[in-house]
């Protein structure tokens, strides 16, 4: 009866949020050069930077079109890889005079002591840095064999920080699923705080990969495992906000899924594009700041976003979870906007069944 | 100079000018110190304790030469 009460109010809650559609998060994919050749990538990075760097000013242009940003407006610096631009912290610095908060996602390959001051001085404020699991299974990942002692380097550094807003990502696949609980000890020994897990959906480099994708038994198992770190919370680990996950939503996460993609999260992509989340299929774009204002774009654009009606085709349409679930996360989506291309709850629904017989 | 609180460090300018964005304690120690030997002058070490802290804090040092 609680549970249900809850579910209606949250339902309620995201309905205004989306009305409201206050800007919370801006991420800015500053570069598409990258140093690894990760084998999960789902953006469209590029070895030799095909689309050239967006220069600071252009960036800082499009920001200052934000009429009255909302006191949690966050910028997110993005990429690629955004620690192979010197002029970060520039950015960083303005982005603060402008009474603004700014955070990186970096892999961590080129976070040394001197970035790591450097980047504090300019004021950025969190961090996230991607670990793919043990030192094999991340150098596969990462396709490098020191790609785990850098990130071993940033990590601690990060984590020495106690004003750094620090988070660790790590994509889950059938190589390291099996090492999460040494992955979490070892985060923890490292006085890492917080800790996110995702999985990879079947597209961009990751799609021909079957070694990427979880078994519908071993998502169970993650949703699982997460489920009982949160019991004891010496770290805190949560699922992404990357789907709905059925009878595991707070179990997982502190708040009930809500895809905030064009809702609260806007970006800026690398050829100047306006969209949502940066790893959101490159058909939602819905304007370009060379061409628009981003604010006016934000403001009086976005439908598809935040109307979701049209997602309740193919195997959404008749789904009793539909309310709660929306067609799940956005990124789960590509151009044909058919169908969606992972449903975790249906994945969990699978394991049951197996479970079951 | 450094904020010896944080470990935050930046080297001044050729004007003598810093800036940096550090964590908001009740005072903020900051050092300086001449590791540049007798290139740009030779000054001596200096420890301030910044009391007032604001948003924005402007300290206006003097070092003293060798």
């Amino acid at each position: 009866m609680l549970s249900a009460i809850k579910k209606i109010a949250f339902r309620k809650f995201r309905e205004s949020e989306t009305k409201l559609h206050e800007l919370n998060y801006l991420f800015w994919e500053c570069t598409t050069r990258f140093i690894l050749g990760c084998l999960h990538c789902g953006s469209d990075c590029s070895k030799d930077g095909s689309v050239k760097d967006m220069p600071v000013s252009d960036f800082l242009r499009a920001l200052d079109t934000i009429k009255l940003p909302s006191g949690n407006l966050t910028v997110v610096l993005t990429g690629g890889e955004p620690l192979l631009r010197k002029d970060i912290e520039i950015c960083g610095r303005e982005i603060r005079k402008r009474g603004m908060r700014w955070s990186l996602v970096t892999n961590g390959h080129l976070y040394d002591q001197q970035r790591h001051n450097s980047l504090l001085n300019a004021g950025l404020g969190a961090l996230t840095i991607s670990l793919d699991g043990l030192e094999n299974s991340h150098n596969w990942l990462r396709n490098s064999k020191i790609s785990f002692k850098k990130v071993d380097e940033a990590i601690s550094l990060a984590a020495s920080s106690s004003r750094l807003n620090f988070d660790v990502v790590t994509c889950v696949n059938t190589r390291n699923i099996h090492e999460l609980p040494q992955v979490r000890d070892y985060l923890i020994q490292k006085g890492v705080k917080a800790c996110r897990l995702f999985t990879i959906i079947p597209k961009g480099r990751a799609k021909n990969n079957p070694e990427l994708f979880l078994t519908d038994n071993q998502f169970k198992e993650l949703m699982d495992f997460i489920s009982n770190c949160r019991k004891n919370a010496v770290i805190d680990v949560k699922f992404s906000c990357e789907g709905f996950v059925g009878e595991y939503e707070l179990k997982v996460r502190d708040s009930y899924f809500f895809c905030r993609a064009g809702i609260n999260i806007g970006s800026i992509l690398a050829d100047g594009s306006i969209s949502a989340c940066p790893n959101i299929d490159r058909s939602f774009v819905q304007g370009n700041i060379y061409q628009d204002d981003f604010f006016d774009i934000w403001n009086s654009k976005y439908e598809l976003f935040r109307n979701r009606s049209w997602t309740r085709t193919g195997i959404c349409a008749k789904c009793p979870e539909y309310k709660d679930c929306q067609g799940n996360g956005l990124h789960n989506r590509d151009g044909d906007l058919k169908n969606v291309l992972v449903c975790h709850f249906g994945k969990i629904q699978n394991a049951q069944l197996l479970l079951n017989l | 100079m450094s904020d010896v609180i944080n470990g935050q460090y930046d080297l001044t300018d050729n004007d003598g000018l810093f800036s940096l964005y550090t964590e908001m304690y009740g005072n903020i120690k900051i050092r300086f110190e001449d590791i540049d030997l007798k290139e740009n002058g030779s000054f001596q070490n200096k420890d301030t304790l910044l009391t007032v802290i604001k948003e924005k804090v402007f300290p206006d040092i003097n070092l003293n030469e060798n």
